[in-house]
């Protein structure tokens, strides 16, 4: 590569994994450096002296580094259009006059901070650091006094616990029910087939337990796709009522 | 301590021995006590809960603190609104011996820069900082998190809610700063010259 910036400039140390872009970072700080490289102070002039190096720079970051080449080319722009109005005869009233101003005093901040970061800087270097305490205090706890277990107390807790388990009697391991979704189809459809008109809840009613019940449930929803059973509900949040529709009549429910 | 027959709570008998205690030692013998304590920052709230003693008076006793401790191996570190107490940065040297701390990583430029406008710029988002840098600063703001130096302070009330930036307590004892306001100057332009160009609306 290149002659690196840091050979010129004041001693920054340069470290760390950032990727840096021949030494310097990010388009303010190359057009700061070319600026303090040719001792020219920060101003709209000497933004605009040192236009065609800074786009001879981002022409070459351009080629090599795609991502990082979109604020030098804002930049870059900033500064062609700069340059294209200093040519230019002036026109009093235009607003992008200010630019070069502009420019040069996001320049100028930058530079403060710069100048800031290289003091934290040697102060971080310097390891003039404060300390904070390293371990906290410990809440004091009184200490097992050595000989104060007694194996007589560790057996009689275990047997009073052997105990208690006997006294607990759990049975036998339960089996989990497994309630099939086929087998409340067949429920409802003898349910409906039946009585013929039938209320959920009374449906509801006779399910055992929650698994039950949201098995009859999606059992339901199984026969109203089929077209086997019409819901019907008055009004919202209503009784619902179950009618049993044989699949014979099945050819003209799509017409109604 | 007896229970109480009514229910009066416990902590309303509390307030009054404690008077009587910090009267006794005086508010600035407590609170250093507290600080030596706390292995973090203490607020004047929090202090002021503690001590019973009302939150103006902490600050006074804190400022007064604060100027025991100029000529000491002990310094008061006032980050937010908490107080902490470090070791002198004179005497790092031999507190690094102790720690047995030899080496130390360095920050890059890029994180000192970052550092530095969040320092000074406070509470501040990503793209502020990137709009005075003209980097992206992902990696110099995770390394900086990492380290413990700036931390998460809130978020921006706008579209995206943006998370802002500060410096952390540690911050300032890494760099051997006693309080925000003992960083060094930042030199910037006039902000008149600036702002007062920018809004010619060109009405003539």
């Amino acid at each position: 590569m290149r002659v690196p910036w840091r050979a010129v400039g004041q001693h920054s140390a340069l470290t760390g994994f950032e990727v840096r872009v021949d030494g310097f970072d990010g388009p303010l700080d190359l057009l700061l450096e070319l600026i303090e490289r040719q001792g020219l102070d920060i101003t709209g002039v000497s933004v605009l002296a040192v236009t065609d190096q800074f786009l001879a720079y981002a022409h070459d970051i351009e080629a090599q580094y795609a991502d990082a080449a979109s604020e030098f080319l804002l930049v870059g722009s900033q500064l062609l259009l700069l340059k294209s109005r200093a040519l230019l005869p002036a026109q009093p009233d235009d607003p992008e006059e200010e630019t070069a101003d502009d420019l040069a005093a996001r320049l100028r901040v930058y530079a403060a901070f710069k100048a800031v970061a290289a003091e934290l800087g040697d102060r971080w270097e310097s390891g003039a650091s404060s300390f904070i305490r390293v371990a906290t205090p410990l809440v004091a706890q009184p200490p097992l006094e050595s000989g104060s277990g007694d194996l007589d107390v560790l057996m009689a807790a275990m047997q009073s616990l052997i105990v208690r388990a006997d006294e607990l009697d759990v049975g036998p391991p339960v089996p989990q029910r497994r309630v099939s979704i086929d087998e409340r189809v067949r429920f409802v459809r003898e349910r409906l087939t039946s009585d013929g008109d039938l209320a959920f809840s009374a449906l509801a009613a006779e399910c055992r337990g929650r698994d039950e019940l949201v098995a009859t449930f999606m059992a339901l929803l199984h026969l109203v796709i089929e077209r086997s059973v019409q819901v019907v509900q008055a009004r919202p949040f209503g009784e619902m009522r179950l009618r049993w529709t044989p699949p014979t009549a099945g050819g003209d429910g799509e017409a109604t | 301590m007896t229970t109480t027959p009514d229910d009066e709570p416990l902590a309303a008998a509390e307030p009054a021995f404690a008077d009587r205690l910090v009267d006794d030692l005086g508010l600035g013998v407590v609170i250093e006590a507290l600080l030596f304590v706390a292995d973090r920052s203490l607020t004047v709230d929090e202090i002021a809960e503690i001590t019973g003693a009302p939150a103006a008076d902490v600050s006074d006793s804190m400022s007064r603190l604060e100027n025991v401790y100029t000529d000491r191996g002990i310094v008061l570190l006032q980050h937010a609104d908490g107080y902490r107490l470090v070791s002198s940065p004179r005497a790092a040297t031999f507190c690094r011996r102790l720690l047995g701390l030899e080496t130390r990583a360095r920050l890059s430029r890029a994180a000192l820069e970052t550092l530095g406008i969040i320092a000074y710029r406070q509470p501040v988002t990503r793209s502020e900082i990137e709009d005075i840098r003209g980097v992206d600063a992902d990696s110099a703001l995770a390394t900086l998190l990492a380290r413990g130096l700036v931390e998460e302070v809130g978020r921006l009330d706008t579209p995206g809610r943006p998370v802002q930036f500060g410096t952390s307590d540690l911050f300032l004892a890494y760099f051997g700063i006693a309080s925000l306001s003992a960083l060094p100057e930042l030199d910037l332009p006039d902000p008149e010259h600036g702002e007062a160009t920018s809004s010619a609306t060109g009405d003539d």
